[in-house]
């Protein structure tokens, strides 16, 4: 992977978990990603098992792209990122799926907070007002990087894709 | 001192001392876990990203531990994902990570079993830059599918 390929990836990454975090905070989900083919082989979409290779090198394959997957605050588990992430891999046509990065950032976001409240006002008279003010929460943004393998484009297992 | 403010120190303290902190445990089975007695949590090997056991292994999970509180902190998550890796019958936990925020601490890692024969001695590192770190070669019918 290139230095400035490596500088996209990041700088997407960052704005990733910046927008993790908004959406967490504004209720919306958080789960998201990008698939982005890199270099000169176009395959179509894989159906089939997908191999794993997360702690362990992949055999010589043709590299399809990268692949990010991310989510913020209760989302951001790899129950809910990795199915993503290999179903990522497929539509890139890969079958195999390296995990490079799994990788967590935590961000301060300001929102605002609106509480209502009672006061006295006047004899044996109680109002209500509301107020409010900006605060601050944690958010922890996941993100799971790694790239798409065509491991039949090199090994025994060419052509097996149903 | 009156009772109530006697209370009132009592609460204060029992707050003080109680951990106030949690620890979530989240994981991926990529095969069939195997639940062994032999191995106790510490004898869980715990590898950080860039170091290796020097044994062939395959994968068994993926392990991400989610520290709060007074949990947040690189020492209980790991020791939590030794803890995680005994039930799945793991040797060890390698490319440790845990990114520490202010509350929060999120620990990855890949719960491994060591390969029963073992594999020739890990190839070395290609000599072009970046260098990987060597790895040890897997076993031929160890690749695991989604």
């Amino acid at each position: 992977m290139s230095a400035s390929t490596s500088r996209t990836i990041a700088r997407a990454v960052g704005l990733a978990a910046a927008v993790a975090a908004l959406s967490a905070l504004t209720g919306c989900s958080s789960v998201g990603g990008s698939a982005i083919r890199t270099g000169p082989l176009r395959l179509p979409p894989y159906v089939g098992a997908v191999n794993l290779y997360v702690a362990r090198q992949p055999p010589a394959a043709a590299e399809l792209g990268v692949v990010e997957v991310h989510a913020a605050q209760s989302e951001a588990t790899i129950e809910t990122l990795l199915p993503l992430f290999v179903k990522k891999v497929a539509a890139l046509g890969g079958d195999g799926a390296v995990v490079d990065k799994v990788e967590a950032r935590f961000d301060w976001v300001s929102h605002p907070y609106t509480e209502t409240y009672t006061y006295s006002c006047g004899w044996r008279a109680t109002c209500v007002g509301t107020r409010t003010y900006m605060v601050n929460d944690e958010v922890m943004s996941v993100s799971m990087q790694g790239r798409a393998l065509r491991l039949g484009g090199h090994g025994a297992a060419a052509g097996t894709a149903p | 001192m009156s009772r109530a403010t006697l209370a009132c120190a009592a609460i204060a303290f029992a707050i003080a001392t109680s951990a106030c902190g949690h620890l979530e445990t989240h994981d991926v089975l990529l095969r069939a876990p195997t639940a062994r007695s032999d191995v106790a949590p510490r004898d869980v090997e715990i590898y950080f990203e860039g170091r290796w056991p020097e044994r062939a292994f395959y994968e068994v999970a993926l392990i991400q531990i989610v520290g709060f509180g007074t949990n947040a902190n690189p020492e209980d998550v790991t020791q939590a994902m030794a803890a995680r890796g005994r039930p799945l019958g793991c040797d060890a936990v390698v490319r440790v990570r845990v990114d520490q925020g202010y509350a929060r601490a999120n620990g990855f890692g890949v719960c491994v079993r060591y390969s029963p024969v073992q594999a020739p001695a890990a190839p070395t590192s290609p000599p072009a830059p970046p260098a990987p770190s060597p790895l040890p070669s897997a076993t031929p019918d160890d690749n695991t599918s989604l």
